[in-house]
This record gives structure tokens, sequence and C-alpha cells, in this order.
């Protein structure tokens, strides 16, 4: 019953998320970096299940440092960057400027 | 070989569904019905729908357990709900239709489109990296109407309606409100040929 019902919704259901490899980073480059918005985005948005200290998100997908940000870093993108709103959970996204911002900076790296 | 007491507590506990069921199997009823689920959360904007079973083994003509369920999808974060729940269960015919209540507990796994389609065949099983493990109370009520008798029980329709609190808000909105529409069959043992 579950598969059959999720193959019809996956099949009917809208297009599939943007991907980091669909996001070419600008040719100038970012002007965003880790100290400037990376570690306030993840502090703010994310590590309330995500930090090491927290409870909830497994232990595989820590955001403390910004090792482990780029370790995940086509999976955030995935997740929560740009059009991507499946993150964090519930209605209460972060703003479109953040989440393109957050796209920006993960497509040219997270320097 | 000397064994500890609490072995013999802890086959009592283990033996006792068995023995319950075995005594009772002979008179117990057993009613399934499938159908199809809408559901409402604590979310806004965040109505959906999917499908639904009921199963219910009936040990004695007004009590019985119940499990449920369903496989649902939210709108929030496009989600797939799968719900499992576990209940005990009353009974109490008023004329042809048959009313029931239940109080059980749920674990349900929330997870959205993006996350199955990260990893699908672990999200079948719900072992992906992306499903949110939830538990939660539930407390419902069954209406079945018959429609047609066969040797040994009958033919019904059901509509259902249950809430679901969450233990926590962090993975997924506080509550749920459900409603369902099912056909499903009775089938007393008590009238089974021997």
């Amino acid at each position: 019953m579950r598969a059959a019902l999720v193959l019809v919704l996956v099949a009917a259901c809208g297009p599939a998320p943007l991907e980091l490899a669909d996001m070419p980073c600008p040719p100038a480059g970012t002007q965003l970096t880790y100290a400037s918005f990376g570690q306030a985005f993840f502090a703010e948005r994310c590590n309330a299940c995500h930090a090491s200290a927290a409870n909830g998100a497994p232990a595989a997908y820590r955001f403390d440092t910004l090792d482990e940000v780029r370790t995940h870093r086509a999976r955030i993108f995935v997740r929560a960057a740009g059009p991507n709103d499946s993150m964090p959970p519930g209605p209460d996204d972060p703003p479109a400027d953040e989440r393109d911002a957050l796209a920006e900076w993960l497509a040219c790296g997270a320097p | 070989m000397p064994v500890a007491p609490w072995c013999h507590m802890r086959r009592a506990v283990l033996l006792l569904p068995l023995l319950l069921v075995s005594h009772t199997a002979a008179a117990g009823e057993l009613a399934v019905d499938v159908g199809l689920a809408a559901t409402t959360t604590a979310w806004p904007d965040d109505s959906g729908g999917g499908t639904t079973i009921n199963a219910t083994w009936w040990f004695r003509s007004w009590l019985g357990a119940s499990f449920v369920g369903k496989e649902q999808y939210a709108p929030v974060d496009e989600r797939f709900l799968s719900y499992f729940s576990l209940n005990a269960a009353a009974r109490r015919s008023v004329g042809p239709v048959r009313i029931a209540g239940e109080l059980g507990v749920v674990h349900q796994h929330e997870e959205p489109r993006a996350a199955l389609m990260d990893q699908p065949i672990e999200s079948l099983f719900g072992v992906a990296d992306g499903t949110r493990h939830r538990a939660a109370g539930r407390a419902g009520v069954h209406v079945a109407l018959p429609f047609a008798h066969h040797g040994h029980g009958d033919w019904y329709v059901a509509l259902a309606v249950d809430g679901t609190a969450f233990a926590e808000a962090d993975r997924g909105p506080r509550w749920m409100i459900g409603g369902g529409l099912a056909v499903g069959l009775r089938y007393d043992f008590a009238k089974a040929p021997r």
C-alpha cells in the first residue's frame, strides 16, 4: 500500500528539487563567507536540531563546524537552499532571500 | 540450573497474550476494513489524505484490540506520513450499527518528498536518514454499518474519526485530526465450521 502510494505521488507531484549541480557559482564568485553568513544561518535555522548538543537530527548530520557543513553541502542544498524548503520542518521557512543566499554560498563551495 | 525469579515473570508476561488469544480464538471476531483517509494538522494549510486500514480482534462482544495503519500525504514540506497505531477498543451495538471507541498509542514516520527521493529504498522500510520518528497518543471512534451478511459475519461500511496528540512539536505538527471511509469484512469465528 505504501509503495504504491509513494510511487504515484512521487511520479505525480511536482518537479524534482533543484540540486547543487544545477546551481553554478556566479562568475564573480560570492561575497558570502562562513563568518559573514553561514555560521549565523546554521545557528539560527538548523542547529536547534543539528548541533552535537541538540536532540533530534541523526548523529551523522551535525552542522557544528564548517567542515561538517561542507561534508553535507549537496544534501543541505536539496533540502533548504533556493526554492527547496523541506527543511527546517514546518510552515515557518527562512525567507526566500536567506535561502537564495544559502544556495549561492553552497554553490560556491561554502567558503 | 537455578533460574532467577524475574525469568519466570518474563515468561509469564510473554505467554499471557498467547494464552489469551488461544483461549478466546474460538469465540473471537476479526474485522478488517480498508479505505480512504483525510487529515488536517496543527500546521496551517496542512490538510492531506491517503489510505487507511483498521484490523480489530474482538476478544469479547464488547472488548477488542485494534491496529490502525495509515499512509498519507500532507502538503507542508511535501510530507509522507506513515501511521501505525495499537489500540484498546470497546464496542456497543445500536440497532444494526456497531460503534467502537479506541484508545491507543501511535508511532508515525514523517518524511519530506526530497528525503524520500534521496533514499527511496530506506524510506520504504522506515530507516532513511530523513525519516522523523514520532510518538503519540490516539483516541478514535469507529462506526460500522453492515450492508451484506455472509455465513460467518458481514460486510460493512465504516466511518472513522480520530485525534492524535504527539509528544513533541519539533519534528512535526503537535496534533492531527483524521477521518476515513472504508469497506470491511467481519468474520465471527464462533460461527466458523469446525
